[in-house]
């Protein structure tokens, strides 16, 4: 009974007020849809809409026909090599870069294949007469890449490693068509060796996962589960804001004075912020499953290890309230449990991969990101929707989380009757 | 001390110091109060009005003594001792985005209450104390004295057998102080003994049977309000806490 009414009375205060739930619903609601958007958004430009790099042939040989042939090839690149029908030149490149119309430039500089062609045949020429002189750097001719500075990194990286992959076939191909025609030379009637066609080697991309997932990869599937801890996590401010007015007003002090009622109106309390905090998990599971898809955007999908999923959530929630408790209790002041509480979430968050992945994270933080309650939690997360996993997997962030949450819910007792001795 | 003790509360050589203060705050505190009795404490600020009450409600620990209500050694048999009192805090304890009702409502269950008998009393209270036309408002719309009353309910839905009100007029009209002193004669009347700490002396002289004067650390008299006033040759309370007391600020 006094449970019920403890528990009946934090649903009427947490009701009444609208900015506490703003900042639990709303607020993760629009960040999970606007991230997941954008980064979805990011990820179609890159494969559909196709980034377009300028290129100055100044050869204009075969390098540039086979550097345009390579680029076009990925799906990903598509080359400009004219404007208003003008074929570019190496100071319009430099100038549609520099003032950031364009992203990248490649200049091919005059005389390239012909460079190439002669250091093959100069290489040719050594292997059949030792005495002969092989190529020497000054023969080498220079590809200039120009990036806008604005450019993202990972685009730069991306252009890169094509280009390089491009040149060393284009090398190759053209080292092979100078030594098939010495060979024609030496072996009369022998046919051009060619290395167009397919020599069975090819790169198969696939996510490893065990046979029965079925899940896909993609932005929804890593953003909602890590929108939905940040969320979680954050009922820690008006939890603990809400103890704080508590213990302002007298409240908690009167309620330590009637037989167990301070224990009735804990429980009570975590009670509540657990029942929130299980609603704010269906309803950005919803907004992943719903509302994504309107925004033309992949349904997120759950997977079948339904039960697992729940109780990944149950533990998430119990170490936010654990953590809203314990914020609660050290606070001395409204604004002291607001900051610290909102500080102390985020750092975690940052640290436990919500926002950046921590395989991407120097090794300090990445170490440090293995102490955060959210990167257990998220690694549990993605334990179900990425991988299928289930309890044999599960287990290890699920008994951390419940770890922390009695470790924590016993540092705020020894807090408690710390203060009581004071 | 002991359980026939004609005394409700009983304290026995009280001490109890603060880290960080140079002096503690209650050096040897020795008071009876009687069953069925009105006491009012009083003092200049940091007296340790507070303090006193904090312990005898179990939520503060003291240093050394002893100490007991109603029989009930106040550190180890805490429990049962939470049963007997009620306690009125200084400030508004209650929640000010719940009605009267719902405020009513949660700490008459916190004390045991249920059903009917919540809320029958509820509603008793509520008529009792002028507010059964705005039991339905929030507290936050309420005015200071509307709070101050059902402040006063919050702590007596159980019925205790003892108590305590840490100024529980402060910042409040006539209408609604009267109320308030009117319903704690009658709510006496009814068995329970109550413990008072005001800083308004005319209150206490109409309202309290006994009072004790406490100041650095000690109950410095006691008694009677006419005892006091004939003892120290006054007209009323007031200059006879000033005399004991002296008329220096304090901190």
């Amino acid at each position: 009974m006094r449970f019920a009414h403890a528990l009946k009375k934090e649903i009427l205060l947490l009701l009444r007020d609208p900015a506490g739930l703003g900042i639990l619903f709303i607020l993760p609601g629009v960040m999970v849809f606007l991230i997941t958007f954008i980064q979805d958004l990011a990820f179609n430009r890159f494969n559909e809409t196709k980034l377009e790099i300028l290129m100055a042939d100044e050869d204009a040989d075969t390098l540039g026909v086979k550097i345009k042939k390579g680029f076009d090839a990925s799906g990903a690149f598509k080359l400009v090599t004219e404007q208003n029908g003008t074929p570019l030149n190496t100071e319009t490149v430099t100038d549609l870069v520099a003032k950031g119309k364009y992203e990248i430039g490649i200049i091919i500089p005059k005389g390239s294949t012909q460079k190439i062609r002669d250091n093959a045949s100069q290489i040719l020429a050594s292997a059949f007469n030792p005495e002969a002189k092989s190529g020497t750097s000054d023969d080498t001719s220079k590809i200039t890449l120009l990036y806008d500075p604005a450019l993202l990194p990972s685009f730069k990286a991306s252009v890169n490693a094509h280009l390089d992959k491009n040149i060393t076939q284009i090398q190759s191909g053209i080292l092979v068509d100078a030594f098939s025609k010495e060979m024609q030379q030496l072996v009369p009637g022998m046919q051009p060796i060619s290395l167009e066609g397919n020599v069975g080697l090819e790169v198969h991309e696939a996510y490893a996962r065990k046979a029965e997932n079925k899940l896909e990869p993609n932005a929804v599937q890593h953003n909602v589960p890590a929108w939905t801890i940040f969320a979680m996590f954050f009922i820690v401010i008006p939890l603990a804001t809400n103890m704080v007015r508590e213990k302002d007003n007298g409240i908690e002090m009167r309620l330590r004075t009637i037989p167990g009622s301070y224990f009735y109106s804990i429980t009570g309390k975590m009670a509540a912020y657990q029942l929130v905090c299980m609603v704010q998990f269906i309803f950005m599971i919803s907004v992943g499953i719903l509302a994504m898809p309107l925004m033309g955007m992949p349904a997120l999908a759950i997977g079948t290890n339904l039960p697992e999923l729940i109780i990944t959530a149950g533990l998430t929630a119990l170490a936010a309230t654990a953590f809203g408790i314990l914020v609660g209790t050290v606070a001395g002041t409204h604004d002291q449990a607001a900051s610290f509480g909102s500080i102390t979430v985020i750092i975690m968050a940052a640290i436990g991969g919500i926002w950046v992945p921590t395989f991407a994270m120097p090794e300090v933080v990445k170490k440090l990101g293995n102490l955060s309650p959210l990167n257990w939690s998220l690694n549990a997360f993605y334990d179900v929707f990425l991988r299928n996993a289930s309890v044999d997997v599960l287990w290890i962030n699920w008994t951390k989380l419940l770890v922390f949450t009695f470790v924590l819910a016993g540092i705020s007792l020894l807090i408690k009757k710390l203060r009581r001795a004071g | 001390m002991n359980d026939t003790s004609p005394h409700m509360i009983e304290m026995h050589r009280i001490r109890k110091a603060y880290k960080g203060l140079a002096e503690p705050v209650l050096k040897d505190i020795n008071l009876n109060v009687a069953k069925g009795e009105i006491f009012g404490i009083l003092g200049p600020n940091g007296a340790g009005k507070t303090t006193l009450i904090s312990i005898l409600c179990g939520l503060r620990e003291y240093d050394s003594g002893e100490a007991r209500i109603d029989g009930h050694d106040i550190v180890k048999q805490r429990q049962a001792l939470k049963k007997l009192i009620g306690v009125v805090p200084q400030e508004i304890a209650l929640y000010d985005k719940l009605s009267a009702r719902e405020n009513l409502h949660f700490f008459g269950a916190c004390y045991g209450l249920k059903g009917s008998e919540l809320r029958d009393k509820t509603e008793d209270y509520l008529t009792r104390f002028g507010l059964e036309k705005s039991a339905s408002r929030l507290i936050k719309t309420y005015s200071g004295g509307m709070k101050r009353r059902v402040n006063l309910i919050a702590a007596i839905m159980h019925n205790p057998k003892v108590l305590f009100l840490d100024e529980p007029t402060v910042g409040i009209d006539v209408q609604s102080r009267t109320v308030i002193v009117d319903f704690l004669k009658e709510f006496n009347q009814n068995g329970c003994t109550i413990f008072y700490t005001s800083h308004h002396m005319k209150e206490a002289e109409h309202l309290c049977t006994r009072v004790g004067i406490i100041d650095n650390g000690y109950i410095v008299t006691e008694g009677t309000p006419a005892q006091l006033m004939q003892q120290n040759e006054t007209e009323n309370l007031e200059d006879v806490f000033l005399q004991v007391t002296g008329k220096d600020l304090r901190d």
